[in-house]
């Protein structure tokens, strides 16, 4: 066997993933958990294609969404790209038939992406997520509804040391208007790189806008601090502010102690975001494992505009972390049947399964 | 999941500084023989030993949440990290170096064959002044390459010079500077953002201050 064989034979390519028995059956039970919860809140699924054409999209990634996405060329020359991102092919299939939709619509999907990594993470450029999106509502109980769902598969997952770290995109926009000028600024405050911050903004109001970027804290202690973070600020930020402060004081009753923090470095890592933005992080995990968000202008892009907030969970990335995972592990009692008789052992066994015992042939 | 802050701190020459650094500012802490894994006299902080080129790899998957790292080695991976600040030692030249007295016409046709243990600087140095460029990746000893006829160029760090003078070898340009950061992996700084805060202040502030806040 020749090398190239050899690779093509053994290897998967560099980047994917395959689950086997006991793991994918946990990682299917897990899908149906949530998508129960889901169901339970009124989230209708929705699937989205497995590659679609990218100019399409191009003015909704930036560069950097850009060189990750998959992209090869069909038959007839057209550039495609492969899903790497649920939110952006589902605002597509749900924004070309808005118009005969009703809204508010709330919608769930389960879909694998895939996103080129570089460097040294390069067992993962193929990601499960999970997420949920509520259409057609720009108010802050869209919001609250986002969060308070996303608490609950938290819980429903039992990942009860997750924390939510909860920041908003207007606060960019609240510095300048100019386009290039936000998604470098953007760039610096979720690097929380405050020179680049201040050479975008020069060193003074590049100064303020630190003070206001780096600021994180707990839930209580934003509520107490919210009206001196703004002095000093663009006049929009008390806006923004006073906003995630009302959905901080609405959610801290209802949340395990801890769960939600005030990060305003969490200005939503997606192109097209808008107000709202958070990431959940997991003790032993890396990066963040679930992000969302609001995202008004998004559907515009493809027909009838509509606001919306939601998130997206990376469900291999928890899978791991839950807590009681055995409640999602296969059965591992067994009854054997022999098979001498098989129409008689068949009948057998079908009653046995009935009854909820796993039956096999032996 | 421990509870402990862990730190990735690089063997060698920079340990010996950063424990130096360390032991100013209360903290001890001793590797037993052979042991990569060391916890603070005071119980709070756990220490991994690990190789300078790994070091980024470590914080990079959040094994640990702080590494103490050369700028270096961290423009050379594409893990993202939050950069608290930089520890008053370790600093040096990034350099591109030739034979000493060598006539060199950079960018004149021909891409310019350039060896190096640091080939995303080098890179991004050549490519900025236009100049095509032909990187050999290197692990070490990187001026015997120019010595032994590899390539005519090398792309290092400098710090005293003295090995470049050993080999005949001199500075053509400063690329620019390097030094040691105080790095945070960024979901860990996350979720720990009060401790890492405090260790970060207490390692980064000069020790006037420490002294002034406790007096």
């Amino acid at each position: 066997m020749n090398q190239p064989q050899r690779k093509t034979r053994l290897q998967l390519p560099r980047g994917a993933e395959s689950l086997l028995l006991e793991e994918a059956f946990v990682h299917r039970r897990v899908i149906a958990t949530i998508a129960d919860l889901f169901t339970a809140w009124g989230y209708m699924p929705i699937q989205t294609p497995v590659l679609d054409f990218f100019d399409g999209y191009r003015q909704l990634l930036d560069d950097d969404d850009a060189r990750h996405t998959y992209r090869l060329v069909d038959r007839e020359g057209e550039l495609l790209m492969l899903r790497a991102d649920v939110t952006l092919f589902m605002a597509k299939q749900i924004g070309l038939a808005i118009r005969s939709m009703d809204l508010p619509l709330r919608v769930c999907y389960f879909d694998a992406i895939l996103r080129h990594q570089e460097g040294g993470d390069l067992s993962h450029s193929e990601f499960y997520q999970v997420g949920a999106e509520l259409v057609g509502l720009a108010g802050v109980e869209a919001d609250l509804e986002s969060l308070a769902l996303l608490n609950r598969l938290l819980e429903e997952l039992r990942l009860p040391r997750a924390v939510i770290h909860l920041g908003s995109r207007a606060l960019v926009d609240a510095y300048t208007g100019d386009e290039s000028v936000r998604a470098r600024l953007r760039k610096g405050i979720l690097a929380r790189d405050w020179q680049q911050v201040e050479n975008e903004l020069g060193t003074q109001v590049g100064a303020r806008a630190r003070e206001l970027f780096a600021y994180v804290a707990s839930g209580a202690e934003f509520l107490a601090d919210a009206a001196q973070l703004a002095k000093g600020q663009p006049p929009t930020v008390a806006v923004d502010l006073e906003r995630t402060a009302h959905i901080v004081a609405t959610l801290l009753p209802m949340l395990p102690v801890d769960r939600l923090r005030v990060d305003l470095s969490e200005v939503g890592s997606r192109h097209y975001h808008t107000g709202l933005a958070f990431s959940v992080y997991l003790p032993g995990v890396g990066s963040a494992v679930a992000a969302g968000g609001r995202y008004d202008r998004l559907f515009a892009a493809f027909g009838d505009g509509a606001p919306a907030a939601g998130f997206s969970l990376f469900l291999r990335k928890v899978e791991g972390a839950m807590q009681d995972r055995e409640r999602f592990l296969p059965p591992t009692e067994r009854v054997r049947i022999p098979t001498d008789d098989f129409a008689a052992a068949y009948r057998h066994a079908e009653k046995l399964r009935a009854a909820g015992q796993v039956v096999i042939f032996s | 999941v421990s509870d402990l802050l862990t730190i990735a701190v690089p063997k060698g020459r920079q340990f010996e500084r950063f424990s130096a650094h360390l032991a100013e500012r209360g903290v001890d802490v001793v590797f037993a023989d052979r042991e990569l894994v060391a916890t603070s006299h005071d119980g709070t902080l756990r220490f991994l030993l690990v190789k300078n080129d790994d070091l980024a790899t470590y914080v990079g998957h959040g094994i640990a949440g702080l590494g103490v790292c050369g700028t270096d080695k961290l423009d050379e991976t594409s893990y993202e990290f939050y950069a608290l600040g930089a520890l008053p030692f370790g600093g040096a030249r990034m350099c591109l170096i030739g034979r000493r007295g060598q006539a060199l016409h950079l960018g004149a046709g021909a891409a310019v064959k350039v060896a190096t243990r640091y080939p995303a600087v080098a890179r991004e140095f050549f490519h900025n002044r236009g100049i095509p460029v032909d990187i050999i990746k290197l692990s070490g000893s990187v001026e015997l390459a120019v010595v032994l006829g590899l390539a005519p160029l090398i792309v290092d760090v400098v710090e005293t010079g003295r090995t470049l003078a050993a080999h005949d070898l001199e500075i053509i340009e400063e690329i620019g500077r390097t030094e040691i950061q105080l790095v945070a992996n960024p979901a860990i700084y996350k979720i720990r953002y009060r401790q890492v805060r405090e260790l970060a202040e207490r390692l980064l502030a000069p020790l006037a201050v420490i002294g002034d806040g406790s007096d």
